[in-house]
């Protein structure tokens, strides 16, 4: 898979005009969720990842060859969604965003989750609107840690590779975000009566 | 390092099973007999069950084949902009192109002959008691406006890094959110402070000044130790940066240097015979 994308990577410098579009298209899904897990708003998801790849565009030539491109990948993705929460940090309610369209949507008249199961579907709403809630109270760095581990299955030394830090940081980062978000989602966990199921 | 706290820095591997024999035998032995780590375990377990009910809104397949168009515009819109900074580069190396041969070479035969009389003048005139007095004159005008552009750099230097020190000072962890700091960004003024140090303390020869230079390298210490803190969250290196300050009295020195120029800004503006100045002399 490295050689793979080493291959890719001198194609793209060598001047091979459909390389690039073979890399975007290779990691364009990755790039988009990492910064949708961490900004947690569809718009800047996609600001964010075209961002990192013209990024990318421009500076491969700069690229360490002995360096896992993934891994600088993430690593570009990671700090622009990072910057661009702290400069929307004075908006905080733009968070929300995409659970309020996600609500709009799943009302509407004839949407098919509505119709077929609407008490279902309002409390699977009410889950997600709550875990968002949750993480959005984790601090940047921990949320990056936490959503590369758990919803992008990278590994502990990979993210740690990712954000220059030790394996321990990384550790320490993903259990205090665990902790947090036990504490906002503790009504899931003290009921066992209202827990979530894995159907 | 305790048991427990061992056991519980490999939480995160063995709920996804990463951990290698040896790691799952430890946690799994230390489990069933600290009732502590136990509860500690089942509630990340139970947290992280509950956060993989979380669901990504999926964008439409029509959003995926056209990312590319959409991204291939945007570059083509940044591409666009680059030419215009070209231009006057462009334009100018085009003149001297298309400019006849003979005109260039008589241009260049007017500017050597025009300097070569400008530094003939310059060598084999007659030095004049004015003109010297002219000349030492201007060096010593140069020598105070290249003093009180030192004083300003090092007063400038001060203000800017008692700003960094009282955002440190004033920061508490316990109350505060670490990314109100704007780490990143006080660790690009330390480093532009550091590189200014350098300059301020070779120009530090004046013996008069030794309080100055000694507050300036106390400070590029501190700053030094702000540049490279690993993140916000470095609490312990924080801490440390502060009783550092603390230990060095800096904050005191800043205000004792202030006072100074103070002073000496007052010495200058009111005449010999005031009482401000004799309480100075004395």
């Amino acid at each position: 898979m490295v050689q793979d994308e080493q291959v890719l990577v001198d194609r793209i410098s060598s001047g091979d005009s459909t390389a690039f579009q073979e890399f975007v298209e290779r990691y364009k899904k990755k790039i988009y969720y990492i910064a949708y897990d961490i900004t947690g708003d569809q718009d800047d998801a996609e600001d964010v990842s075209q961002e990192v790849f013209i990024k990318v565009f421009r500076s491969l030539k700069t690229f360490r060859r002995n360096a896992k491109i993934s891994s600088w990948l993430y690593q570009i993705s990671v700090n622009a969604s990072i910057d661009l929460l702290r400069k929307k940090s004075s908006k905080p309610e733009k968070l929300m965003d995409d659970i309020e369209r996600a609500d709009i949507q799943e009302n509407l008249p004839g949407s098919s989750t509505n119709t077929q199961n609407p008490e279902r579907s309002a409390e699977d709403l009410i889950i997600q609107k709550h875990i968002s809630e949750a993480l959005q109270k984790v601090s940047p760095k921990e949320r990056s840690v936490f959503v590369m581990r758990h919803y992008n299955e990278l590994k502990i030394r990979e993210i740690a590779e990712i954000l220059k830090v030790s394996p321990g940081t990384v550790k320490a980062l993903f259990y205090r975000a665990t902790r947090k978000l036990r504490k906002e989602l503790s009504f899931y966990l003290g009921n066992p009566g209202l827990e979530v199921s894995n159907e | 390092m305790s048991d427990c706290k061992k056991c519980q820095d490999l939480f995160c591997e063995a709920f996804y099973e990463e951990l290698n024999a040896e790691q799952k035998n430890f946690v799994e032995s230390h489990i069933s007999i600290c009732e502590g780590c136990e509860s500690e375990y089942d509630e990340m377990i139970s947290t992280l069950k509950v956060m993989e009910k979380r669901t990504r809104p999926e964008p439409e397949q029509a959003y995926w084949n056209g990312y590319w168009n959409k991204l291939a515009r945007k570059m083509e819109e940044e591409k666009s902009l680059a030419p215009k900074t070209e231009s006057w580069r462009h334009n100018f190396t085009r003149a001297f192109t298309f400019a006849p041969k003979w005109a260039l070479q008589t241009a260049a035969a007017v500017v050597l002959v025009v300097l070569g009389i400008y530094i003939g003048k310059m060598i084999f005139s007659p030095s004049t008691p004015e003109f010297q007095q002219a000349r030492q004159l201007s060096t010593v005008t140069s020598q105070v406006e290249q003093s009180a552009e030192f004083t300003n750099r090092a007063q400038n230097y001060i203000e800017r890094s008692k700003l960094i020190l009282l955002a440190l000072i004033n920061f508490d962890p316990e109350t505060e959110d670490p990314y109100v700091l704007n780490l990143p960004h006080q660790q690009q003024v330390s480093r532009e402070l550091v590189n200014e140090a350098s300059f301020l303390k070779r120009g530090i020869a004046d013996s008069d000044q030794r309080h100055l230079q000694g507050l300036i390298t106390d400070l590029e210490v501190i700053l030094l130790q702000v540049a490279n803190l690993e993140s916000e969250r470095d609490f312990e290196a924080i801490e440390l940066v502060k009783k550092g300050a603390d230990s060095r009295g800096i904050l005191l020195q800043i205000h004792v240097t202030d006072f100074r120029q103070s002073t000496k800004i007052k010495d200058k503006t009111t005449p010999p015979s005031t009482a401000s100045n004799t309480f100075l002399d004395m």
